[in-house]
């Protein structure tokens, strides 16, 4: 019989206190927030001249709704300046991810051929340890301040980690199964695709997953250097005239899109072949 | 290509093998000097103590290693790398985990009469099938079946005859003619081997550690390989599930004709599996007492399975008397004589008839 004890490392929680829980720091922070705000309001109208924090820095949520829409409706060159930027940052990420998952088949094929691993394995290593912030300034030198710097430092930063995982995903398979697979008949390239690709597929759809991340960062630390449009650009300027009302939306938004992704892809993930839940 | 005369039904001919490793300055024997020869439709079982090489003769024969020195020809044709002439079964890493227990064991086949480029042309049309399948149709079947109050069975009607289906469409592809011959053979060979047609849906990460070396010994032998090489493939099962396979994998050599390279650490499995057994072992002492580097073949004898069936062979007593002798032959870790065995010694030339059925 499993204990009552809510405290032991073996007690099964029911389920509305396992939602408790869950929802319970949200609560926390957002009360926190709240009360936060008002306490600022309060002191800036009743002693004006202790020196506290600008009520700016904590705007109510009415207040960041306000902001919200604004960031939504058109402005005066008829832009709607959320869709604009989350659409530029949302392009560059898509892009700088897409170009850095080819790494996957190489790394596939480095784990295939040993000729291609000898060739690049102690590269990719040093690569890999490479400062991308650094590079990032590197990237705007030569490549201007066009999207292609901010693609770069996506795909620099994404690529190397990317392609040495799924050759060491790849090495795990043992070889017995490569093995098998050529009593099977199986040539080469069958081997890279039919018998190790679908096996590290679920694996590098997580390794993706885990480099959202650090890719979204990189997106807007580019935009934050220079750019026309973006989340961090924005974000940028907004920081100069103190509008917490729109960075905070700004930021939600942000996550929730990182969130809704990351969902997504785990259920990809889920779906593969073999995989629990898989089809 | 081997200037030696190799006589006619000799399958697998291993010619002074020597395997070695260089380890610190000098260099670590592992086999030394061996020779074996097996003829068509042996049962050949071989047994030994860890680390006295059996695997690595096992791979030799599986061309997965190379020898140091020495020749392993199968069929006349000298060993270079794995190839589809021998079917393997490992202990473990015997299934594919993406695919599902049809689709193992139709493996082969379909390796064999499809490219990668194919398979990638025809993944969205197969991703478009399996919608349609598993989608599509159940639920507009549950939403007519709920409007007119009309329970439709479970057989999919876009595959009755005479009606138009996309399935239909798709196996004017070739590919997918070879897919379905494909698996048509996997189903037989599913039923064979004691599985239900619904287990072949199955993931093997789904099925019990039997049930998947069955499918592996499907798998292997829906190629039709000369040879069957196994390596310790009951070692992991329990000792119920062992006597089953061992029954199992009894008839399918009789039932297939194969020949069997059987590598186990157990030497009642061995005696009782076996046509023939040979014993490989570290301890052993030649004919001028030079003291033994590397494992040495130390026992190639005839044993009475084959005949019938594994666990009523085991039940007999002279099974016991004859794992006992074989035992105190080549498993003991005193030092043994040694000499030369090959298939003129008198043990081995007890199995005169190669067995087929």
């Amino acid at each position: 019989m499993r204990s009552k004890n809510l405290f032991r490392s073996d007690s099964k929680l029911p389920t509305w206190i396992n939602w408790a829980l869950g929802l319970l720091p949200f609560v926390l922070l957002i009360a926190g927030w709240l009360w936060g705000a008002h306490y600022l309001r309060f002191m800036e109208i009743n002693f004006p001249d202790m020196d506290v924090a600008s009520s700016k820095l904590m705007p109510l949520p009415g207040e960041m709704w306000d902001g919200f829409i604004r960031t939504i409706d058109p402005d005066r060159n008829h832009e709607r300046r959320l869709v604009l930027d989350m659409g530029a940052s949302i392009e560059r990420f898509g892009t700088g991810l897409a170009i850095s998952a080819l790494g996957i088949f190489v790394g596939l094929y480095m784990g295939t051929f040993p000729i291609l691993e000898a060739l690049c394995y102690r590269f990719l290593i040093f690569v890999d340890k490479i400062p991308p912030m650094l590079v990032a300034f590197i990237l705007a030198m030569v490549l201007g301040v066009g999207e292609e710097a901010k693609i770069a430092l996506v795909v620099f930063a994404v690529t190397p980690g990317l392609t040495l995982e799924a050759f060491t995903r790849t090495k795990e398979i043992a070889r017995e199964q490569i093995f098998k697979a050529q009593t099977l008949g199986a040539t080469e390239t069958e081997i890279a695709w039919r018998i190790l690709f679908p096996q590290i597929l679920p694996k590098m759809i997580g390794s993706l997953r885990s480099n959202f991340k650090s890719a979204w960062g990189y997106v807007i630390a580019a935009e934050s250097i220079s750019a026309f449009a973006g989340i961090g650009f924005r974000v940028g300027l907004l920081k100069r005239t103190n509008s917490m009302d729109v960075i905070i939306p700004y930021v939600i938004i942000a996550t929730l899109f990182m969130f809704l992704l990351d969902y997504l892809f785990q259920w990809l993930e889920s779906r593969c072949p073999g995989e629990k839940g898989g089809k | 290509m081997n200037a030696v005369n190799v006589p006619k039904d000799i399958l697998i001919d291993a010619r002074d093998i020597t395997v070695s490793y260089a380890k610190g300055h000098g260099r670590q024997i592992i086999l030394n000097d061996i020779n074996i020869q097996v003829r068509e439709g042996e049962f050949i079982t071989v047994v030994g103590s860890s680390g006295c090489g059996k695997s690595t003769m096992l791979s030799l024969v599986l061309g997965s290693q190379s020898p140091t020195a020495g020749v392993v020809t199968v069929g006349g044709k000298q060993v270079e790398r794995v190839d589809r002439d021998r079917g393997i079964v490992y202990q473990t890493y015997t299934l594919y985990k993406h695919l599902t227990v049809l689709e193992n064991i139709a493996l082969g086949l379909m390796l064999e009469h499809t490219t990668v480029l194919e398979k990638l042309l025809v993944s969205p049309l197969l991703l478009v099938e399996s919608l349609v399948d598993k989608i599509l149709v159940p639920t507009s079947k549950a939403i007519y079946s709920k409007l007119s109050g009309v329970a439709l069975g479970d057989d999919t009607a876009v595959s009755a005859p005479g009606r138009f289906s996309p399935r239909r469409l798709l196996q004017l592809l070739p590919y997918f003619r070879v897919r379905q011959k494909a698996m048509e053979e996997a189903r037989t060979l599913l039923l064979d081997i004691g599985l239900t047609l619904k287990d072949g849906d199955k993931y093997p990460d789904e099925l019990s550690g039997g049930m998947r070396q069955r499918v592996a010994i499907a798998q292997s032998v829906a190629m039709r390989p000369r040879i069957l090489l196994m390596d310790e493939p009951f070692g992991a099962l329990d000792s119920n599930r062992r006597k089953e396979m061992q029954d199992f994998i009894h008839n399918q050599w009789k039932k297939y004709g194969l020949t069997i390279f059987f590598v186990t650490h157990d030497l009642e499995e061995a005696v009782k599996l076996g046509t023939r057994l040979i014993c490989l072992s570290q301890y052993w002492s030649g004919p001028n007492g030079e003291a033994a580097v590397g494992a040495k073949v130390v026992v190639d004898c005839h044993v009475m399975g084959g005949d019938i069936l594994p666990t009523t062979f085991a039940r007999k007593p002279e099974f016991m008397e004859e794992v006992d002798r074989i035992g105190r032959l080549g498993l003991s870790k005193t030092i043994l004589p040694w000499a030369e065995f090959d298939l003129s010694h008198e043990d081995a030339i007890a199995n005169k008839e190669p067995v087929h059925d």
